[in-house]
């Protein structure tokens, strides 16, 4: 559910290049408001008991794939328009270390918040079982 | 590689590679003649004796009996890079090549073309006789950087012919290649022949080109006498098939380049009619799950992948979602526990349970599935239109085919008649110019082309290659194939829109304070400054530069220019900073340049912002990657250009639009340039700021008050000789211009011969048997007899326009010619 949230919440970022957004909104969009909102559904939804690694790691998977994906197909469109490819080779490296690097980044965050999120479900819930 | 023989009762044999038909014996003769004797004979025309010849491909050693049947060829090199096809040549096609490997003229070597040329020596005929790609890497011996190579191993006199596409079914891809040797700078003729064998394996009318420093009239072809007996091609006749239809034409204005860097080719072969489904189709509303139309936008990228592979695949993934229940699935496999294994067992319940956990049923996966599918259709799409090679797989090669059917007829006439009911129009010869209007922005002149801003003739159209940008396979493309703006830009080398950099150009002026000579009552104005060198820095167009000062200029011959600037129009020779004359500054004139440079900066801004939407996410990667470096210099440098242009357009003041109409509406004037005419007292006229006219002979320059009283000014000697030479300059384009309509007459009245004789024979055939519905051969297709008729009657109405265009043109331009001659006496030599 965490994946598709942020598939979708990248869609909507999707429509406007990191240049239009300006870099300070796109840096806060995408490194922070869809990975933590992937990071909540995903630890919302998540089915107790589970730790907090696992919680970082579904969070992780999520958020990582969706701005992965995101970051892939946007990066290709970008080059696309650009149309020279003297060095696709080069082109391609460059577009993989960003991806995944981006990718990385708000796996991080949404795997932070998915875990701390089940971590507070799992106190709860610990609390009405006492 | 995978080579196949597909041999049939009566001898005759096939071969394929890779499953492609390469030759069928039956009418292998036709292809190879079609191929290497209308070549060999323009060559051995141009050069009899010593020729070198020089086949790339064609290891099965057909095209190299062809040549070696030319008692003038001396020697030739045949480099295949499959040394099993070249084998096969020398053993199993022997005696269908007549042992051409073992004439000791031939020179065989296995290897890699593109390399082979690179040291290759010059030859006097080349052959490309390749398989048709079927994987990116297959395309580089039809780019633009392989047929550069060819142009400089092309021998002075020389010429190439190539093995295309089809002409047929391909028909875009075939344009592009032709394109593509024409931006080799190599002048091109293609033609296109029906072998039979091909067309029973659905490749339609075959495709190809031939290729020389020098054009090649269609006059040549029609007039070819192959000095060697043929088989089966009727060389008499090749020149109809070098007949294309307006329809056709225009597709080729469109055509892309294929170049290394620009791969555009394959997607083209591989998908002739994506462009026309995606204009019937268009895509559903996701939410119907309609995937049909989306499915069928996915271009093909590899020879094995067919349409109905793309379908059937998405249809199973579709069936399979839609069908699939895990909870029964799991059920039913629990039911046959028993003969499971435990740890299996243990497995599906644990399944079991987790499908129970998440909710009350699955149906919301089913549909979420398919949601995702369609997002993964979308993703596939737009990646396969970015990267084609990357988005699918590529399998090997199959051998399956089918055989071909024997029965080989309708050989001799296979290539007659392509042009269909408009073929028969005559090219747009000696349109274009800067605007490509053809009566010019004065007024003054009747029918002169493209004399609005230069006087040049025939330079082409200035905008021509803008059509490719809306060639791309899903939206349109970028224009800039050349890496100009990443080096030559800025460096002195004027750069064009598409990236192409060009030999540097120094102009040495001052800026003319309203007069120039004669203008406002001063002699030659100078402002009191030297005059500064400027550098062309972006060439707009062929016939306008913009400066690095922002100024417009516009070459008018090679020794004079017209500076248009602050809404005004100046006369200069490079052989003076100062300007000679001030002209009338002509609103149309300033709108269309305006236009220019708008479309051109609207072009330039489109790539600056795909640029930065590029660098926005790769621009800090820049101290490790040096193509994001690069993307960064050439982003630069747009953004310069995009100064530039708001410069130059501010530079430029448009005039008020509504001047009068120029006094001088005299239909004898000869047009040289902007407001500027030869009279009929062989004098030339300019169109002074005042609406004025001044007329010099060369030697006296005066006002119209003046000539009628004899004084005037003397002429300045620079003015004189730039007049001169613009004369000059003129006189040749209109020879060039009275050949061209010489040969389209002369070809025009053959085809009407033609076209009457297949009339008389259409109406003895439909006489003789009173059906009209009897079908007929009318070249690619047969069609009813009545049918028939019809188009030929109307082939005969088009042919008699061209023949009435064609002689108007050449009129016209003899006249003018005469015109200007007689001027350049007066003038003095």
């Amino acid at each position: 559910m965490g994946f598709l949230a942020g598939l979708v919440l990248y869609g909507v970022g999707a429509t406007r290049s990191p240049y239009e957004w300006t870099t300070p909104v796109w840096i806060t969009l995408a490194f922070f408001v869809v990975p933590v909102l992937v990071g909540l559904v995903n630890g919302a939804v998540v089915k107790l008991p589970r730790n907090g690694a696992e919680g970082f790691r579904i969070g992780l998977r999520s958020g990582g794939w969706a701005m992965f994906l995101y970051a892939s197909a946007s990066m290709m469109w970008a080059h696309y328009r650009v149309g020279y490819n003297g060095n696709t080779g080069g082109v391609l490296l460059v577009g993989l270390v960003v991806a995944i690097t981006y990718a990385l980044i708000a796996g991080v965050v949404a795997g932070c918040v998915c875990a701390l999120l089940i971590g507070r479900r799992t106190k709860s819930t610990e609390q009405n079982t006492e | 590689m995978n080579l196949h023989c597909d041999k049939r009762e009566n001898g005759d044999f096939a071969f394929y590679i890779d499953g492609d038909l390469q030759f069928d014996t039956a009418d292998e003769a036709l292809y190879h003649e079609s191929l290497v004797l209308p070549a060999m004979s323009l060559a051995q025309l141009a050069k009899p004796d010593n020729l070198r010849v020089l086949i790339c491909g064609g290891g099965d050693g057909l095209a190299l009996r062809e040549t070696l049947r030319f008692p003038g060829v001396v020697h030739a090199d045949l480099v295949d890079y499959s040394e099993a096809v070249v084998e096969w040549g020398r053993t199993r096609f022997a005696e269908i090549n007549q042992g051409a490997f073992e004439d000791s003229r031939a020179h065989t070597h296995i290897g890699d073309a593109w390399d082979f040329l690179a040291d290759a020596g010059s030859y006097d005929a080349i052959f490309c006789d390749f398989t048709v790609p079927r994987c990116a890497e297959d395309t580089r011996v039809f780019t633009r950087d392989w047929y550069e190579r060819i142009q400089r191993a092309l021998a002075p006199g020389g010429i190439a012919a190539f093995n295309a596409v089809s002409a047929q079914y391909a028909l875009d891809a075939f344009w592009c290649v032709e394109k593509t040797v024409r931006a080799a700078q190599l002048h091109t003729r293609p033609y296109r022949v029906c072998i039979p064998s091909f067309r029973a394996q659905g490749y339609g009318a075959w495709g190809f080109l031939l290729a020389a420093h020098r054009p090649i009239k269609q006059t040549a072809l029609r007039n070819l006498e192959c000095p060697i007996p043929t088989r089966q091609a009727e060389m008499s006749g090749l020149w109809r098939g070098a007949q294309f239809s307006r329809a056709e034409r225009l597709r080729g204005k469109s055509a892309p380049v294929h170049t290394l860097e620009h791969s555009v080719l394959l997607p083209l072969i591989l998908n002739p009619d994506l462009r026309g489904s995606k204009a019937q189709g268009g895509v559903a509303s996701p939410d119907q799950y309609n995937l049909e139309p989306l499915v069928s936008l996915i271009p093909i990228v590899h020879s094995c992948h067919t349409r109905t592979m793309i379908e059937t695949l998405a249809e199973q993934v579709i069936g399979s979602v839609r069908a699939l229940d895990l909870r029964k699935l799991t059920d039913a496999l629990l039911e046959r526990s028993k003969e499971l294994p435990g740890e299996l067992i243990a497995e599906l319940r644990r399944l079991r349970d987790f499908l129970s956990g998440i909710g009350s049923g699955i149906a919301w996966l089913s549909q979420w599935s398919r949601r995702l599918f369609v997002a993964l259709v979308i993703l596939m799409t737009l990646a396969n239109a970015v990267s084609p090679d990357s988005a699918f797989g590529k399998g090997s090669f199959g051998s399956g085919h089918g055989g071909i059917s024997a029965g080989h007829a309708s050989v001799g006439r296979g290539y007659s008649s392509f042009s269909g009911s408009s073929g028969f129009s005559s090219s747009g010869h000696a349109s274009g110019g800067s605007f490509g209007g053809k009566s010019g922005f004065s007024g003054g002149a009747v029918g002169r082309t493209g004399g609005s801003f230069s006087g040049t003739r025939g330079l082409g159209s200035s905008f021509g290659t803008r059509g490719s940008a809306a060639h791309g396979p899903l939206i349109s493309r970028p224009v800039i194939t050349s890496t100009g703006f990443r080096g030559g830009y800025g460096s002195g080398r004027p750069t064009d829109i598409y990236g192409r950099s060009y030999e540097p150009r120094t102009f040495i002026y001052v800026h003319s304070s309203g007069g120039g000579y004669y203008g406002q009552g001063a002699n030659p104005v100078s402002n009191g400054t030297e005059g500064k060198p400027h550098q062309a820095l972006f060439m707009a167009d062929a016939d306008m530069l913009v400066m690095d000062n922002g100024d417009i200029l516009v070459p008018v011959s090679e020794t004079g220019y017209l500076l248009v600037v602050g809404g005004t129009v100046s006369l200069y020779s490079k052989s003076s900073p100062e300007p000679l004359l001030a002209l009338y500054p002509d609103a149309r004139f300033f709108q269309n340049i305006a236009v220019q440079l708008e479309g051109q900066q609207a072009q330039a801004q489109f790539e600056i912002k795909a640029r930065r939407d590029w660098l926005s996410w790769v621009g800090w990667t820049s101290a490790m990657a040096s193509s994001v470096r690069d993307d960064e210099t050439e982003l630069r440098n747009l953004e310069d250009l995009d100064r530039r242009l708001t410069e130059a357009q501010k530079h430029l003041v448009l005039p008020p639009d509504d001047q009068p109409p120029s006094s001088r509406q005299n239909s004898t004037d000869v047009e040289l340039f902007l407001d500027c005419v030869l009279t009929q007292d062989d004098r030339i006229a300019f169109r002074a700021p005042d609406d004025h006219w001044l007329h010099t002979d060369g030697k006296r320059l005066r006002t119209e008050q003046e000539t009628t009283s004899g004084q005037g000014r003397v002429c300045p000697p620079a003015l004189t000789a730039l007049l001169k030479s613009v004369m000059d300059k003129l006189s040749k384009e209109l020879a060039a211009d009275s050949k061209s309509f010489a040969s389209d007459l002369s070809q025009a009245q053959q085809e009407r011969t033609t076209i009457q004789k297949d009339l008389a024979e259409y109406q003895r055939i439909y006489s003789a048997g009173g059906d009209s519905s009897e079908s007929v051969d009318y070249g690619t297709e047969e069609i009813s007899v009545s049918n028939a008729i019809n188009r030929t009657q109307n082939d005969l109405a088009v042919n008699q326009q061209d023949i009435d265009a064609a002689i108007a043109g050449a009129s016209k331009a003899d006249s003018d010619a005469q015109r200007i001659m007689q001027a350049r006496q007066t003038f003095g030599q």
